[in-house]
């Protein structure tokens, strides 16, 4: 059995060629590069390590990065998953616009989002002047990040939802309604459990992708140290004052956060893929 | 009379599945129908069940006209071809669930 | 919505699919339309209209603007570097990973998602860390007269960086699921290695792999947090479009920069149509983010 799996490896041609230039590839873009972050907070030394990435500037910075990616993809959780519904049961004017747009934050440079919502929500914004008067303060403030990462993470949550949706037997449904279930009880007992492990991969990617988010938010966010101060933008401004080892700190913190979110993604994955195996 | 179905019509686009189809049923009785693929047969059983409109008729269970009832409320039950089980849900579950949908009204009978 | 059921004789019949009300079909599309104006719609008109606020005259100056213009050229030589660069990548991943089994598979499909989970600003920061001036290797290239960071080769390295997975990640499960019969038998008819690639799995995938280099292409021309690190933001040297943005914006030249950020939005739109084409073309959900 293992000679014939063995046999079987490299009957096509090219594994030496594929395989070895794409280890190089990834080792020079990828592998070594990354690792230049351990090179340079390894001579650190730990206590400088931990100081480095513990000032409270830092910190504040860490808790509002994970948190308005939260809030983020919370909210994205109920408007992916109420746009995808809607997209893939109703019929109405305009749905393949919408299904088109949907991944408009994804195409989008994140600069032009940024410049966007800042301009929008500023005090003579459109609609900045209608929430200004309220005592809304959406600009310079955690609520303009989070709605920035709610449009940034958008597309994930409705495009890991989309397929699953659209693939539900109508068998289900109709079974539900013979056994005298409601509309919102079929819903909320067989639908939503059945979205769950694709709305988690959703939330996740749009998680991840929030928490190191930059172009759309700095614009918006009025970057006030303490306040609206996003963790990459820490980085760039240790790097800005040559402070290599510092950024390089905060950096190795923020990939570790990643890694594990991307991890996380990866388990869940893996679980949507045998929950929706038939 | 158990199940009584009165002039029966159903037509999905120019094809004609059910053409004035009357059929009383017994209460106990046990019926097969038969007929080539596409005959109807699933289309009069998904009628009963209340899973499709007629165009035209009556559907009459247990002496009571159930024509235009939604099909949580006609008591009808289905077995799906492909079994249609509640993947999500456990076994206990599945079977719980009739039960469990069930409004607070029947509940106390 | 309904779903065509085909019957042997082949006679489809439709079932009608369980509908919600219509009360909360209204109400739901109305939720939905309400999110895609106040986060989809607003936002695409503002820039639109900021752009066109002082004039078409206006606007076309601040697109034909020199620095605009080297932006616009250091932005299209990164793309016409990034792409190619990264598809001969992303073929050649894809072809590994899909045509042989071997140990670490998992790990090397992996690190492919790497770049989605690394900050932007953390991409620019690594290759500042490995080719800055100031430091071992980068100070070795600068006595060559080489410049990598703060100039456009950093640019250009820091951008394959950020969109390196596109085209492997477009490829692989598209040929995964064509399987390896097709390369098998061209093998046992006698091709070689360069003939079953050109010949059978290129014309395979060339849907596939035009649209990841589209897809890679609008994510090269787009990118900001990492060029932002690497680039020296030097007005008609190191600029892409996106930092000319800020760079316009940051000095309360709002109409020249929705101006020329208008551009990008076009290309987005123009990349949203394609997707949207492409998909309905061929099969649904074989092209993915």
């Amino acid at each position: 059995m293992a000679l014939f799996q063995r046999k079987r490896h490299n009957i096509l041609p090219g594994f030496g060629l594929s395989m070895g230039y794409t280890v190089f590839y990834l080792s020079a873009i990828v592998i070594v590069p990354l690792s230049m972050i351990f090179f340079n907070t390894i001579p650190m030394g730990w206590d400088p390590f931990v100081n480095a990435v513990t000032t409270p500037r830092v910190l504040a910075s860490y808790k509002l990065s994970f948190s308005t990616a939260l809030f983020a993809a919370v909210f994205d959780a109920f408007a992916g998953l109420l746009t995808a519904w809607v997209l893939v049961r109703y019929r109405f004017p305009g749905k393949e616009l919408l299904d088109a747009l949907v991944d408009l934050p994804f195409a989008l440079p994140t600069a032009v989002a940024g410049i966007c919502f800042a301009t929008l929500y500023s005090p003579i914004g459109w609609l900045g002047q209608i929430l200004m008067p309220l005592n809304l303060q959406i600009i310079n403030s955690p609520t303009g990040i989070v709605i920035a990462l709610i449009f940034i993470g958008f597309p994930f949550v409705v495009r890991t939802i989309q397929p699953v949706l659209e693939e539900v037997e109508q068998e289900i449904e109709e079974a539900a309604q013979c056994l005298g279930a409601t509309r919102w009880q079929t819903f909320r007992k067989i639908l939503l459990p059945h979205l769950f492990p694709a709305l988690l991969t959703g939330v996740t990617l749009a998680f991840a992708r929030g928490i190191g988010e930059y172009g759309s938010v700095i614009f918006i966010a009025g970057n006030l140290p303490m306040k609206t101060e996003i963790a990459p933008l820490m980085i760039m401004s240790k790097l800005d004052q040559f402070d290599y080892a510092g950024a390089s700190a905060v950096a190795l913190v923020l990939l570790c956060i990643s890694f594990s979110m991307l991890l996380v993604l990866n388990a869940v994955q893996d679980w949507q893929q045998k929950e929706y195996r038939s | 009379m158990g199940i009584e179905l009165q002039n029966i019509t159903k037509t999905f686009g120019d094809y004609k599945a059910i053409d004035n189809l009357n059929l009383n049923i017994a209460s106990g009785d046990l019926i097969a129908l038969l007929g080539p693929s596409g005959c109807g047969k699933t289309t009069l059983l998904r009628i009963i069940a209340g899973l499709e409109l007629a165009d035209s008729g009556k559907i009459i269970l247990e002496n009571k006209d159930t024509t235009n009832l939604p099909p949580r409320k006609k008591n009808v039950g289905f077995v799906f071809q492909h079994y249609a089980l509640f993947r999500r849900l456990n076994v206990f579950e599945n079977v719980a669930f009739g039960l469990k949908v069930l409004p607070f009204s029947l509940i106390s009978r | 919505m309904s779903q065509p059921e085909t019957s042997k004789n082949n006679l489809t019949v439709t079932k009608k699919r369980i509908s919600d009300p219509r009360s909360v079909q209204i109400l739901l599309i109305s939720l939905t339309y309400l999110f895609f104006i106040g986060f989809i719609f607003l936002p695409l008109g503002l820039v639109f209209s900021q752009a066109f606020s002082k004039g078409w005259s206006f606007y076309l100056e601040s697109i034909r603007e020199p620095y605009a213009i080297e932006a616009v050229k250091l932005t299209m030589l990164t793309l016409a570097i990034v792409v190619p660069v990264n598809a001969v990548f992303g073929v050649s991943a894809a072809w590994a990973i899909t045509k042989f089994n071997f140990k670490g598979k998992t790990t090397l499909k992996s690190l492919l998602d790497l770049p989605f989970a690394v900050s932007p600003v953390i991409a620019g920061l690594i290759f500042v860390l490995l080719l800055g001036s100031r430091t071992a290797f980068g100070s070795w290239l600068g006595e060559h007269g080489i410049k990598i960071i703060f100039s456009t080769p950093g640019i250009v390295i820091a951008t394959i960086f950020v969109t390196f997975p596109f085209i492997a990640r477009e490829l692989i499960p598209l040929m995964e699921a064509q399987g390896r019969d097709e390369e098998e038998a061209a093998l046992t008819l006698g091709a070689k290695g360069w003939q079953i690639f050109g010949k059978i799995t290129l014309s395979n995938i060339r849907w596939g792999l035009l649209y990841g280099m589209i897809l890679c292409g609008a994510r090269s021309i787009g990118e900001f947090g990492a060029v932002s690190v690497v680039s020296g933001h030097i007005r008609g040297q190191t600029n892409t479009i996106p930092l000319h943005v800020e760079i316009l914006y940051s000095e309360y030249n709002f109409t020249a920069s929705f101006a020329v950020a208008s551009l990008l939005v076009f290309l987005a739109l123009l990349t949203v149509v394609i997707k949207s084409v492409m998909e309905k073309q061929f099969q649904k959900n074989s092209f993915h983010l």
